[in-house]
């Protein structure tokens, strides 16, 4: 038998041919893993609910689980060659160029990899062109979802599009792993590393940055986890997750250059080794030592250290070294140590410039504050500041298109207002070097980041100018500033800092109290209500303080009604202050009433800018209080609400409760004084924590109710009218 | 046929060929011998074409044969590990070596491995060291290659086998012109299969040199003289006295040797046929040379 060698050619027939005979059943395997995966449930009508959000989604964690094992044994088996003496000299004794051998087996591995992958998106096809459009099987559960299309074209054509490049990329990068190694078990090592590198990388980095840099807030984390590697490009149906992919497609195209380029240059006597390329060696030993380091070091911080910043160095210093020892012996595949002197005097060189970079600040980081020409809006963002304005606090698109999968952030514009956040940016990155971890469990991070360790004397005496009173800090809450500057980029800082700063701060006051504010963060405030039209108005009446005719909820359809209660409203808010608005949330009495505005669109150039968007009106949500003077007074004028008063309540029952010596003793009273109990109803909060002596208040209406009764309290804070 | 010129190569920073020079002609066997670590065996892999010299150049008739797979198909090397690739048996390799080498002959391949009494369904994982190495003798003669790179070709056979395998070699560069390179330790069998011989040493060709001329440049004479000779005009690499029985190792042409020695007229004058081994130790300076290490 003759045969006509092609030596030209960058495919050998032969050796084609001949790998697929011997492998084939990885093909088969994988096609079985899909099949099982993907057809088996459309086959059986295990169809359920879970398919009508996302058609792949509850398969995803199988297929990244196919898409990394099938792909890194393929890589494996093919190339095992390379990782024996006399397999590695009799492949390349034979009559095949290295193009040849690496073209070839990459050809024979990809066709093996994506064959199942296209016969099982095939058949997806052949099954939605068949029986047409694929519903959901228990309706009965589901009947809002029943008439959704589980299965559309284009789902199918990208879950195609996803998976195949998934297995491309991985497998490219499983071969550029066992190109760098000589050693059958690196090979898979090297592999996961690869995948694992980016995601658990930016996880320690985010650590250090928490622990290290003040105002660090790590936002960027989950997005640059998705980015870093194909395994985690996450969700196929989201945007991002198919544009990563695809990214991740064309970076295994580089790497499939670099993967040929690297076997070119491969010394095949260098079978055997962990790391065949020498430079790869240092690199390795000393990145993955500084992981270590970064690891021991917040491992002793957070886990042994009691948060001292000196068992951050022991940690590091600890993880470093055993790192740097246990990489230089596997490497080298010696228990004995070259040259360790001048390798760990590198790496601690390496440690001092990384973690000193970090401890000094070099980049200006913590200090960083934009100038305000550069800012074209900003958001500050914190649990209460909501509150202050209860407005639009639903997640609406910029666009006015209700949007669950994105949050939207409200930018104050205006050039006073964005100085006013400046100020008060700068007023929060000042308290670098304030131990506020020492009064919460949750403030841990910030020690080194604060570069001391200070006592509550050291607090007050730097800090009661800024914050005021230290008794009055009974912990911390979580403050983000996000800027978004003109040239298109977003800067953002988070803080933790105790429960009064916001109130305290003169710029947040002004920036509160501004009409920029307003304008941004009420919408209502912006309407021509001459130009609109609204189909109607709704709203929920408070049990607890608003009384309304027969039900819990109005709708109002009169117009005019509407745009006179509107401009009830934005008048309440313009005249609202700061001082009001604080208040307001220490008070039950003060509970929110939610407004719904149903806006036709026939109105499209007085639309809202933010509203949730149906088909002929736009819903604008709108919450008032009882700050809202003008807006109580004219739906109490219209007979819509009733603020319960001393007249509405039949019986006022106190009980006093104080913390003894063991535990708590209580009496209890009743309050018949009609000035008394009105007093209780404007005075008393709906809450109350941590105190030691409390009045608990029980309220019983005349009228009847679902529940009738409500409960107000009194402690040290608000003092008590009762004595 | 074979040129191998100023080649250098490195194992991380260690010189494992040292300027090598080599030259086989077409149609000869050439033995190569070395100590352990002498560089044989990296030779052989850059003779065919696994290994790429760090500087110098390899060529088989004119042609680079790194990285050449045209060259490579005329090359054939036999392995120690047929489980290599994955193949299960002799039928399976034939297939496989049918595809990739043009002037692969089936026929001689089934002749030889009946000859050899090897079964080709049989597995190979249950084959025996010396199946092994006849399985991969027949599999490489059967690509009829111009170039045979043969590494201990023998080890492990018995002498009924290592007959037929010596003789089938010995056929085709007769009949072929078919250039062989072996390494062996075993110098009988060098000197019973070589023309030509290459001895290498810590990476450097020592010495190249046709078998006959290396024979017939030095030579055992055992002497009885009636007076002391003056040897000064001779190139005496060892002499010692035995009685009145001289014995001595000299370097030089045989026939002039002996006529200087006759115009001392000794008693009895025996010239002794060198075998290889005698000619490594003598030629290298005696038997404390590395080179005793490949007798002893």
């Amino acid at each position: 038998m003759m045969n006509s060698a092609n030596y030209s050619s960058k495919i050998s027939a032969a050796l084609m041919r001949d790998n697929l005979k011997r492998y084939w059943l990885l093909g088969v395997g994988g096609l079985v893993a899909y099949l099982i995966t993907e057809i088996f449930p459309l086959i059986t009508n295990k169809i359920d609910s879970w398919y009508f959000s996302e058609l792949f989604e509850e398969s995803y964690f199988t297929i990244i689980s196919i898409g990394t094992v099938v792909p890194i044994l393929t890589a494996f088996i093919l190339w095992h060659f390379l990782f024996s003496q006399s397999g590695t000299a009799f492949v390349h004794s034979l009559p095949y160029s290295r193009k040849q051998i690496f073209h070839t087996n990459n050809l024979c591995a990809i066709l093996l990899i994506e064959a199942p992958i296209l016969i099982t998106g095939a058949l997806l096809l052949v099954i939605r062109a068949a029986f047409g459009p694929i519903y959901g099987g228990d309706t009965s559960e589901i009947m809002a979802f029943a008439q959704a299309d589980v299965m559309p074209y284009v789902e199918i054509f990208k879950w195609i599009v996803f998976v195949s490049a998934l297995n491309f990329v991985i497998y490219v990068i499983s071969l550029t792993a066992g190109l760098l190694t000589g050693m059958p078990l690196i090979q898979p090592i090297i592999s996961c590393g690869f995948l694992a590198i980016g995601p658990v990388g930016v996880m320690i980095i985010e650590y250090m940055n928490e622990c290290m840099l003040y105002g660090y807030d790590g936002h960027m984390k989950d997005l640059l986890i998705q980015m870093l590697s194909p395994v985690t490009t996450m969700d196929i149906g989201s945007k991002n997750g198919m544009k990563f992919m695809l990214i991740w497609l064309a970076a295994g195209i580089v790497l499939y250059f670099v993967a040929a380029f690297l076997y070119k240059i491969r010394k095949l006597e260098r079978c055997g080794e962990v790391l065949v390329f020498k430079p790869t060696r240092p690199i390795a030993k000393y990145m993955l030592s500084l992981m270590a380091a970064i690891l021991g070091g917040l491992a002793f911080y957070y886990i042994i250290g009691n948060n001292e910043g000196i068992l951050f160095v022991l940690g590091a210093l600890i993880g470093g070294l055993i790192a740097y020892i246990g990489l230089d012996m596997i490497i080298a595949k010696s228990v004995k140590i070259k040259g360790f002197v001048k390798g760990f005097g590198i790496m601690l060189a390496i440690m001092i410039v990384f973690f000193g970079a970090y401890y000094l600040d070099i980049f200006g980081y913590a200090k960083y504050l934009p100038e305000p020409e550069e800012v074209e809006g900003v958001s500050i963002t914190g649990p209460g500041l909501a509150d202050y304005y209860a407005g639009d606090d639903f997640a609406y698109s910029e666009d006015g298109v209700f949007n669950s999968e994105e949050e939207t952030t409200v930018f104050l514009k205006g050039e006073e207002v964005i100085k006013e956040a400046i100020l008060f940016h700068g007023d929060m990155a000042a308290t670098k070097g304030v131990d506020f971890g020492k009064h919460t469990d949750g403030n841990w991070m910030y020690l080194l980041a604060d570069g001391r360790v200070v006592n509550d004397e050291e607090y007050t005496s730097d800090y009661s100018e800024a914050v005021g009173d230290w008794a009055d800090f009974y912990g911390t809450y979580t403050v983000s500033v996000e800027y978004k500057l003109k040239n298109g980029k977003h800067v953002y800082r988070m803080y933790n800092l105790p429960t009064n700063f916001v109130d305290s701060n003169s710029h947040m006051g002004k920036i509160l109290n501004s009409d920029e504010y307003k304008k941004t963060n009420f919408d209502i405030v912006n309407w021509n209500l001459e130009k609109m039209d609204f189909d109607s108005l709704s709203f929920y009446l408070d049990y607890s303080f608003y009384s309304g005719n027969d039900g819990d909820s109005t709708t109002i359809v009169d117009k005019a009604k509407i745009k006179e209660l509107a401009k009830a409203i934005k008048s309440d808010i313009e005249g609202l202050n700061l001082k009001e608005m604080v208040e307001r949330g220490q008070n039950s009495g003060l509970n929110d009433m939610t407004l719904s505005f149903m806006i036709n669109k026939s109105t499209k150039n007085n639309s809202p800018a933010k509203a949730v968007s149906y088909e002929n009106t736009y819903e604008y949500v709108c919450n008032v209080n009882a700050s809202y003077k003008n807006t109580i007074a004219l739906l109490k004028e219209w007979g819509l609400v009733h603020i319960y008063t001393a007249d509405d309540v039949r019986l006022a029952e106190v009980s006093k409760v104080e913390a003894v010596e063991g535990g708590f003793v209580s009496s209890k009273f009743e309050v018949t004084d009609p000035k008394l109990i009105q007093t209780i109803i404007d005075t008393g909060i709906d809450s109350c924590w941590g105190s030691n002596s409390i009045y608990v208040v029980n309220l019983y209406f005349k009228d009847v109710r679902n529940d009738n009764r409500m409960t107000l309290y009194y402690n040290e804070e608000t003092g008590n009218p009762f004595e | 046929m074979i040129e191998i010129k100023n080649v250098n190569k490195y194992f991380d920073g260690f010189k494992v060929l040292d300027n090598m020079n080599m030259k086989v002609e077409k149609g000869s066997i050439y033995g190569l011998v070395g100590v352990n670590g002498s560089g044989k065996t990296t030779l052989l892999k850059h003779l065919t074409g696994v290994f790429k010299p760090d500087s110098g150049e390899i060529t088989i008739e004119g042609e680079p044969v790194f990285d050449n797979p045209k060259v490579k198909s005329e090359v054939a090397y036999i392995i120690d590990d047929l489980l290599c690739l994955g193949l299960r048996n002799l039928e399976e390799w034939g297939k496989y070596y049918s595809s990739i080498y043009p002037q692969w002959n089936g026929e001689r391949f089934s002749e030889l491995i009946k000859e050899l009494g090897l079964n080709p369904k049989n597995n190979l994982s249950k084959f025996s060291k010396g199946m092994k190495k006849q399985a991969a003798f027949a599999l490489a003669m059967s690509t009829c290659p111009k170039l045979l790179v043969l590494d201990e070709p023998l080890d492990g056979l018995d002498p009924l086998v290592r007959r037929k395998v010596t003789k089938h070699i010995v056929d085709d560069v007769a009949e072929r012109e078919m250039t062989v390179v072996i390494s062996s330790h075993n110098l009988r069998e060098i000197e019973s299969l070589c023309d030509t011989v290459g001895i290498i040493s810590e990476g450097n060709m020592q010495i190249e040199k046709e078998m006959d001329e290396l024979k017939s440049d030095v030579c055992k004479i055992q002497a009885v003289f009636k007076t002391e000779p003056d040897l000064s005009g001779l190139n005496v690499l060892v002499r010692e006295k035995r009685g009145s029985v001289d014995l001595m190792i000299i370097r030089g042409d045989i026939e002039a040797t002996e006529d200087y020695l006759r115009q001392f007229d000794p008693l009895v004058l025996d010239i002794l046929p060198l075998s290889l081994e005698e000619v490594f130790i003598y030629e290298a300076g005696g038997e404390n040379d590395e080179f005793s290490k490949l007798l002893f």
